[in-house]
């Protein structure tokens, strides 16, 4: 069953904050691990609440972010959603990482000594 | 021929160069690691190029992995996502924002951008993280319990609010502070109001009751001793006016304090210094001296109970708080305000005061002062297990003072209300 990735962005790149993003890439993934599709939803203003609704009420599997505040972490934990925090670099070597099932906490994939 | 002002300048440019390449030196860098705040070096690229320990620490990320990254990914402050100010081109500016630490902590951080060098290394920025959030919680603890000029101190009369405006000037001023007023008007609010409104509030407030004890027990608890002093003194010990060191000490009734430690007081108001018991030495200490009594200063004065040249350093700054009697208008607000709750804190649906239940506090002459009005209205909401509190859910001895004033003429009982 495919799942849906949810990435807060800052132009083409992981965004830093959770609570700060006002751009989120919703990328469905199958299970063989190929991105099926990929949306850029633009947010009227950032907020870590309105950002785990959104979340929630999209099905969304996984969040693939920068930093996140504990409280939403866990919350998000809680609600059986997948955080991988502190992952720094542009989106599309983070949701390759991710799609190859690589992608851990703190992996930081700028240029290209990308570090792990 | 070399002018004076060209050596002088050229005194100045070169004397700038050295002090330039000597801080551009590996030393300054290692020093910075030394540093309580957390800093990183920025280019114009917004790429990181280096980072101290303690950002190293907030960050998570190691310095030989941080450079190169954008700094954005590594500050994760307020203003990265929004505007960075760092790269504004003003040579220096500071800004309040949070940061979101590698803990997963929102911590509120003062950002400071300088501007490095003039030339090529223009593009350089020193970034300055100062970690706010002691002082965040120190504020917030203060405004929980001073939101008002006089902190937990209430009143909406004239005299009051006379008071209340001239607090937070006398908070910020260094002078020793006498404070008097009768039994219950809130003498010791006053001082804790003046702690808190004062440059000193992060240190400790230390309140001084001289409760009757033998004398070199007194000595030693105000002034502290060393070892040997006593029989009993087996290691040294620091008095309550030490224990304040940059705060402030409040001696709770001055008129209790016998005339050998009022010695003490008038030397550390003069001199700034302290002598432990047993000491060969002085201490210096910085402490803001506050006292209070409910006795007029000038009658203890002549009575010999206090010492005059005491009296003239301390009441360099003298406030009074007058009775209860005399706030026109503040009966009526207190209970009210006291009763909304303690109606909230025992769970009472208790709302107001009967017309003449309100008459007979009204005309109370209120010896106690605010503390017996708020011991008043406590019984009252207790007993009371009506909507309005009545009459006969007064304290009995408000209602025996209003009996006798019925009894008597009118005029007699209002002077002895003014008297009592």
């Amino acid at each position: 069953m495919a799942r849906t990735v949810l990435v807060p962005l800052l132009r083409n790149e992981v965004a830093p904050r959770f609570d700060l993003a006002l751009e989120v890439l919703l990328a469905r993934i199958s299970d063989e691990g190929e991105e099926i599709s990929r949306d850029i939803i633009l947010l009227d203003h950032a907020s870590a609440d309105g950002l785990c609704d959104f979340v929630l009420k999209n099905d969304v599997a996984a969040v693939l972010v920068g930093g996140i505040e504990e409280e939403y972490y866990h919350y998000l934990r809680w609600k059986r959603v997948e955080v991988v925090d502190q992952v720094m670099g542009p989106v599309d070597a983070v949701l390759e990482r991710f799609r190859a099932g690589r992608l851990a906490p703190g992996d930081i994939l700028y240029g290209e000594e990308a570090w792990s | 021929m070399t002018s004076h002002s060209d050596i002088a300048g050229h005194g100045t440019v070169s004397g700038a160069a050295d002090i330039a390449a000597a801080l551009s030196g590996p030393v300054v860098l290692a020093a910075f690691d030394l540093f309580p705040h957390a800093m990183l070096v920025v280019d114009g690229a917004q790429r990181v190029r280096w980072i101290n320990k303690r950002m190293e620490a907030l960050c998570g990320i190691p310095r030989e992995r941080a450079v190169g990254l954008p700094c954005a990914q590594v500050l994760r402050s307020g203003l990265c996502v929004h505007g960075c100010p760092a790269h504004a081109g003003t040579p220096s500016l500071r800004r309040e924002t949070d940061l979101l630490s590698a803990a997963r902590r929102k911590i509120p951080v003062a950002v400071t951008s300088l501007r490095l060098g003039d030339g090529e290394e223009a593009d350089l920025r020193l970034v300055v993280v100062e970690d706010l959030g002691r002082v965040k919680d120190l504020e917030k603890s203060l405004s929980a319990s001073s939101s008002l000029p006089g902190g937990r101190l209430l009143g909406r009369s004239r005299e009051m609010e006379r008071l209340l405006d001239v607090l937070p000037v006398i908070a910020q001023a260094e002078a020793p502070v006498l404070i008097t007023g009768e039994t219950g008007t809130g003498k010791d609010l006053v001082a804790e109001a003046l702690h808190a409104g004062s440059a000193r509030s992060r240190e400790s407030f230390v309140r001084l009751n001289p409760s009757p004890m033998p004398e070199e027990l007194l000595d030693s608890e105000l002034f502290g001793h060393v070892k040997g002093a006593f029989p009993w003194a087996a290691s040294d010990k620091v008095g309550r006016i030490q224990a304040a060191a940059g705060g402030t000490i409040y001696v709770a009734e001055l008129a209790d304090l016998p005339m050998p430690q009022q010695v003490g007081l008038l030397r550390l108001l003069d001199e700034k210094v302290i002598a432990p018991v047993g000491s060969q030495s002085s201490v210096r200490v910085d402490v803001r001296l506050m006292a209070a009594t409910h006795r007029a200063p000038e009658e203890l004065v002549r009575q010999g109970r206090l010492r005059e040249d005491l009296l003239h350093r301390l009441a360099a700054v003298r406030v009074h708080l007058p009775p209860l009697r005399d706030r026109a208008g503040d009966v009526e607000f207190l209970l009210h305000h006291f009763l909304a709750a303690y109606a909230g804190m025992l769970k009472k649906s208790v709302t107001g005061f009967s017309p003449k239940a309100l008459r007979i506090l009204a005309d109370y002459s209120w010896p106690g002062n605010v503390r017996e009005l708020k011991n008043v209205v406590e019984y009252a909401v207790m007993v009371c297990q009506e909507a309005r509190v009545l009459p006969a859910h007064l304290p009995m001895h408000v209602l025996e003072e209003a009996q006798r004033r019925r009894r008597r003429p009118r005029g007699q009982a209002a002077g002895e209300a003014r008297h009592g």
